[in-house]
C-alpha cells in the first residue's frame, strides 16, 4: 500500500516536472500564501509596551498603572510596568537599556531628569523603538510626544490662586517669604511648575525671599524637610508644594507644619489624592491642583499603539488637563477620591 | 684518556692532584645538597601552593554556602498574607482594582532585598512568564525563560540558575523555589543576587596571576574574573575536575601550565576552582636555580682559592724536600732541612736529615777506607819493590854479564824484571786481570828462582781457566809467594816447591799457595791467625805486614766473608788459601 502511494507521488512529480508552466504557477501561489501567512502572524503578535514611572514607591502613579493595565487589556497589548523602586535617573537609564536589548515595541516614561535621559531615549529611537513621555517630559530628546499636564500652566494657575487667597486674607501687600518643595532637580515638570508659579506671583506681590528645597521624590525625606524648614523658619508666609510628596502623611505626623498652618501660613500644592484632600480639609493646605494620572496612562498607551500600528503621528504635547481643589469643592472631591490604603 | 690528558696538561703534580681532589670532594656534596634542596624546595613550594589553594577554595565554598543559605531562608514566607493575596489577584487578573496589594508587595520585596548585600530582586514568577518584583510587574524576557524551563529542583527543593541579566542589565544568579500552594504550583519565588558578590567572595590573593572561578556540575562557568567567560563552558577544565569533588590537577593551555585546586559545594553543586599560573612559580624556581648556580660558582671560586692556598701551604715542605733531595742527587749531601712542626712531612724531613747524615758518614767512611786501601796498596808496592830486591836483581844481572857473560840469562832476567815492574806500576789501577797477576807472579818467581840458583821450583795450576779473565786486586798474591820462598822453600835442604792453585767454587775464586818448606811452628801459627783476625798491634807489624796487608785488602774489596787463611802447616807443607769474590768487569775501566 505504502509502496503504491510513493510510486503514485513520484508519478505526479514527474508529470509536473515536465509541465514547466504549471510548476511556475504552483511556486508563485505558494509564495503568495507564505507571505500572507507571515503578515497574519505579525498582525497577531501582541505589542509589548513598557511603562516606566519615576519610581515604584510613589503611589501617585498607581492611577496611571491601573488605567494603563485596563487600556492594555483593551488594546490587547502586553504591558510591562518597570521602574526603580526609589526615584533614580540612573536606574531609569539602565531599565531603558534593558528594554532596548529586549526589543520592546514601545516605551512610555516619566523622566526623572530631562537631560540625563535624553541620550538613552535617542538610542531607543535609533533602534526603532518609539518613546512617549508622560508626567515629566524630556523635551530635547527624540521622544514621540509628551502626554501630561501643562506644568507651566498649572504653575501659573497655582500662582493666581495664591494671589486670590492672599487678597482674601488681606496679605497681598505684605512682603512674602516663600518656601518651595520640589522633587528631583532637573525634572522638567517640576521646573515648569515652579517657573509658572514664580512668574505669576512676581508681577503681583513683593517676594522677600524664595527658598527651593529638593526631596528627590522621597516621601519621608519630603516630610522631614518640611518639618525642619518650618521649625526653623516659622515666619515663612507661603509654602508651595510642586508635588504632593508630604501629603501622604497625616497631620499628626507633621506638627510643625500644622502649627505653622494654624498660625496663618498659606500652603498650596500640586497633586490631589485622598490623603491630600484630608489635609486640605483639616486646614493645613489652602489650595490644590490635581493632575490626571489616569488619563496619562490611557492616552500615552493609546498614542504609542496608534503610532506603532498605524503610524499615526501624535501632536507634540497631549494635555491631560487638571483638577482644582478649594474650599468650595473639597467635600465633593472627598466623595470621589478613595484612599489608596498603601500606607 | 683523562689521565693522558692530565699528563699532557702537566696536571700530574701533587699540588694539582690535591686541588682537584679537594674541589671534587668539596663540590660534590655541595652539588648533591643543592640539587636535593632545589627539589625539596620545589616540592614544598608546589605543596604550599596546593595547600594554600585548598584552604582558599574551601573557605570560598563555606562563605558562598553561608551566603546562599541566608538567601534561602528569605524564602520562608509562605504564610505572608500579601503574597498569597497578590498571587491570587494576579492569576485572576483582578489586580487593577486591588492595586494596594501590588504596591505593598513592591515595598515588601524591596525590604527583603535590603536585608542582604548583593540581592537586587525578589520576585514572584507565574507560569505565563509574568513577574511581580521590586522592579515592577513585567514579563520575563525570552532570554531569561530558559532558566525556568525544565527546572530540576534539588533535594532541598530549590534551583540555582546560571548567570543571566536583570532589569538593570546586571549579571545575576537566581535562586528559585516553587511557592508552596498545590493549586498554583507553577508559581515560583525567586531571588536574584548580583554576581559581584561572587567576585567579592572569590577575591582572595592567589599570587600575582592567580584567580578563582566557579563552575556548575556541567562545567558551565558561573563566575569568572573575565566576564566574557561567564555562562560559557569553562576553558580550563578536565575530566578529573568534573568527576571528583575535590583535589588538585595540572592543566596546560596556550603553552602555559596551571595548577587547579578545586572543592565542591553540596548545597549548590558548584565547584570552586582556584587557578595558579605556574609561570610565576617557575619564575621563582628559576630565580632559586639562578641563586643556586651563583652560590655554586661563588663557593667553587672560594673553594679553589682556599684549595690553592692550602695545597701551596701543604706542599711547600714537600717542595723544600724535593729541592734538598735534588741537591743530594747531585752529590751534595751537605744539606740540612729546617724542620718546623710535628706532622708526617716534618718526620719525613727528620728522616731525610738522618739519611743525609748517614750518607755523609758513609761517604766519609768510604773515603777513609779508600784512602786506607791506597795506603795499603802503596805499602804493598813498597813491600814488593824493596830496594834490596831490586839491587840484588840488578847485581845478579850484572854478575851474569860480568862473571859468566851469560847474556841470554841476563836478558831473561831483565825481561822478567820488566814484566814485574810493568804490573807493579800498571797504570795505577787497583784491579788487574788474574791472568796478568799470574804473569807477574811468574816473573817474580823466575827472578827469585834464578837468584836463589834454582833452589826451588814452582808450579802454577789453574783448574778453571775462565778465572783468568776475572779481576783480582793488584799484587795480592806476591807477598804470599815471597813468604813461601823466604820462610818456606829456602829453609829446606833439598829442592823446594811452590805450587799456586787457582779454581772457582760457586761465587768464590780460590787460590792456594802451597810450599813444601819446614812449616810454621805453633807460636807462629797463632801469631798469623791473630794477625789475620786483624789483631796486628800485639805483634811486629813490619815482620808480618805482608799477610796482614793481603788479608785487609781482600776484606776491604770483597767483604768480611772473604780473606786470607792459613789452611795447613806441617813439617813439609804449608798452605795459604785466598778467597776472593768474582769480578767479571773492572769498574775502573768503565
Amino acid at each position: 500500500m505504502d509502496r503504491f502511494l510513493i510510486e503514485t507521488n513520484i508519478k505526479w512529480v514527474f508529470i509536473y516536472m515536465f509541465n514547466i508552466k504549471k510548476m511556475f504557477k504552483v511556486i508563485l501561489l505558494f509564495s503568495i500564501i507564505v507571505t500572507l501567512f507571515s503578515f497574519c502572524v505579525n498582525a497577531n503578535e501582541r505589542l509589548k509596551i513598557a511603562f516606566i514611572p519615576k519610581s515604584l514607591d510613589n503611589p501617585i502613579f498607581l492611577d496611571t498603572f491601573e488605567a494603563a493595565q485596563k487600556t492594555a487589556d483593551r488594546l490587547d497589548v502586553i504591558l510591562e510596568w518597570v521602574a526603580p523602586f526609589e526615584t533614580s535617573t540612573k536606574g531609569q537609564v539602565k531599565i531603558i537599556n534593558n528594554l532596548i536589548k529586549q526589543n520592546v515595541d514601545g516605551i512610555i516614561i516619566s523622566a526623572n531628569n530631562s537631560e540625563s535621559l535624553k541620550t538613552v531615549i535617542n538610542e531607543a529611537f535609533d533602534k526603532g523603538i518609539p518613546v512617549v513621555t508622560f508626567d515629566s517630559d524630556s523635551y530635547n530628546s527624540e521622544r514621540l510626544t509628551y502626554v501630561g499636564t501643562d506644568n507651566y500652566l498649572v504653575g501659573s494657575e497655582m500662582g493666581n490662586s495664591l494671589l486670590n487667597i492672599l487678597k482674601e486674607q488681606g496679605k497681598i501687600k505684605n512682603q512674602q517669604e516663600i518656601m518651595i518643595l520640589s522633587g528631583v532637580k532637573g525634572a522638567s515638570n517640576l521646573k515648569n511648575r515652579i517657573e509658572g508659579f514664580i512668574n505669576s506671583i512676581n508681577e503681583n506681590i513683593k517676594v522677600k525671599e524664595v527658598d527651593i528645597v529638593y526631596c528627590d521624590d522621597n516621601i519621608q525625606l519630603a516630610i522631614e524637610l518640611v518639618e525642619e524648614y518650618l521649625k526653623n523658619n516659622m515666619s515663612t508666609d507661603i509654602v508651595f508644594f510642586a508635588g504632593g510628596w508630604p501629603f501622604y502623611a497625616p497631620a499628626d505626623a507633621m506638627p510643625n507644619f500644622k502649627k505653622w498652618a494654624d498660625q496663618g501660613g498659606i500652603a498650596v500644592g500640586i497633586d490631589i489624592f485622598y490623603s491630600a484632600l484630608i489635609l486640605q480639609k483639616e486646614g493645613l493646605i489652602d489650595y490644590l491642583i490635581g493632575q490626571d494620572f489616569k488619563n496619562m496612562g490611557i492616552k500615552s498607551l493609546e498614542i504609542i499603539v496608534d503610532f506603532i500600528k498605524d503610524k499615526k503621528e501624535p501632536k507634540e504635547f497631549i494635555d491631560t488637563g487638571y483638577t482644582i481643589s478649594n474650599k468650595d469643592n473639597i467635600d465633593h472631591l472627598l466623595k470621589i477620591y478613595k484612599p489608596w490604603e498603601v500606607r | 684518556m683523562l689521565p693522558n690528558l692530565l699528563e699532557k696538561l702537566q696536571f700530574n703534580t701533587l699540588r694539582t692532584k690535591i686541588i682537584f681532589a679537594f674541589i671534587i670532594v668539596g663540590l660534590i656534596p655541595f652539588l648533591i645538597f643543592a640539587t636535593f634542596s632545589y627539589h625539596t624546595y620545589s616540592e614544598a613550594f608546589y605543596s604550599k601552593i596546593t595547600t594554600y589553594s585548598e584552604e582558599v577554595v574551601n573557605s570560598v565554598v563555606i562563605q558562598t554556602d553561608n551566603y546562599l543559605l541566608d538567601i534561602i531562608e528569605l524564602f520562608e514566607m509562605k504564610d505572608d498574607y500579601y503574597i498569597n493575596q497578590g498571587i491570587k489577584l494576579i492569576q485572576a487578573n483582578e489586580y487593577q482594582k486591588n492595586r494596594k496589594y501590588i504596591f505593598r508587595l513592591w515595598e515588601e520585596f524591596n525590604k527583603i532585598i535590603r536585608l542582604k548585600q548583593g540581592l537586587n530582586e525578589f520576585s514572584i514568577r507565574f507560569n505565563n512568564g509574568q513577574i511581580l518584583s521590586n522592579f515592577g510587574l513585567y514579563y520575563s524576557a525570552e532570554r531569561d525563560n530558559s532558566y525556568y524551563q525544565d527546572i530540576n529542583f534539588n533535594n532541598q527543593g530549590y534551583f540555582i540558575s546560571t548567570p543571566h541579566y536583570n532589569k538593570y542589565e546586571e549579571a545575576v544568579i537566581s535562586i528559585v523555589k516553587p511557592f508552596n500552594t498545590e493549586k498554583i504550583k507553577r508559581v515560583f519565588l525567586s531571588i536574584h543576587f548580583n554576581i559581584e558578590i561572587l567576585k567579592r567572595l572569590t577575591n582572595l590573593r592567589l599570587g600575582q596571576q592567580g584567580y578563582i572561578f566557579i563552575i556548575n556540575k556541567n562545567g558551565k562557568v558561573i563566575y569568572h574574573p573575565e566576564e566574557e567567560n561567564i555562562g560559557q563552558k569553562a576553558k580550563l577544565l578536565n575530566e578529573y575536575i568534573l568527576k571528583n569533588n575535590e583535589g588538585s590537577t595540572v592543566i596546560e593551555s596556550n603553552q602555559k601550565e596551571y595548577v587547579l585546586t578545586f572543592s565542591s559545594s553540596e548545597l549548590t553543586d558548584w565547584k570552586i576552582i582556584s587557578v595558579a599560573d605556574t609561570t610565576q612559580f617557575i619564575a621563582q624556581l628559576n630565580e632559586l636555580k639562578k641563586l643556586t648556580i651563583i652560590g655554586i660558582i661563588s663557593i667553587l671560586i672560594a673553594l679553589t682559592i682556599m684549595i690553592f692556598y692550602l695545597s701551596f701551604y701543604l706542599t711547600r715542605p714537600l717542595k723544600r724536600l724535593e729541592r734538598v733531595t735534588e741537591k743530594a742527587v747531585h752529590n751534595n749531601f751537605n744539606v740540612d732541612i729546617q724542620i718546623k712542626g710535628k706532622d708526617e712531612i716534618a718526620k719525613l724531613g727528620k728522616s731525610i736529615n738522618k739519611m743525609m747524615s748517614r750518607i755523609r758518614n758513609l761517604v766519609k767512611t768510604n773515603i777513609k777506607e779508600q784512602k786506607h786501601i791506597r795506603e795499603l796498596e802503596v805499602k804493598s808496592l813498597y813491600e814488593q819493590i824493596k830496594p834490596h830486591f831490586i839491587y840484588n836483581t840488578l847485581d845478579m844481572i850484572i854478575g851474569q854479564l860480568e862473571e859468566n857473560n851469560n847474556i841470554e840469562r841476563a836478558s831473561y832476567l831483565i825481561e822478567s824484571l820488566g814484566k814485574f815492574f810493568r804490573l807493579s806500576f800498571a797504570k795505577g789501577k787497583e784491579m788487574v786481570l788474574i791472568k796478568k797477576e799470574l804473569d807477574h807472579i811468574r816473573s817474580y818467581l823466575d827472578i827469585q828462582k834464578f837468584r836463589f840458583m834454582d833452589k826451588f821450583d814452582y808450579l802454577i795450576s789453574i783448574e778453571d781457566p775462565e778465572i783468568k779473565s776475572y779481576f783480582i786486586p793488584k799484587l795480592l798474591l806476591q807477598p804470599l809467594i815471597e813468604n813461601s820462598i823466604y820462610h818456606g822453600v829456602l829453609n829446606r835442604d833439598d829442592d823446594g816447591l811452590i805450587i799456586i792453585k787457582g779454581y772457582k767454587r760457586k761465587d768464590y775464586i780460590i787460590f792456594k799457595i802451597i810450599n813444601n818448606g819446614p812449616g810454621i811452628n805453633q807460636n807462629k801459627r797463632e801469631e798469623i791467625s791473630n794477625i789475620l783476625k786483624d789483631d796486628i798491634k800485639k805483634y811486629n807489624s813490619e815482620k808480618n805486614y805482608g799477610i796482614y796487608n793481603v788479608n785487609k785488602r781482600i776484606k776491604y774489596k770483597f767483604g768480611e766473608k772473604y780473606g786470607l787463611y792459613l789452611e795447613e802447616s806441617t813439617n813439609n807443607k804449608t798452605v795459604f788459601r785466598i778467597e776472593i769474590g768474582i769480578i767479571e768487569v773492572n769498574e775502573e775501566n768503565d
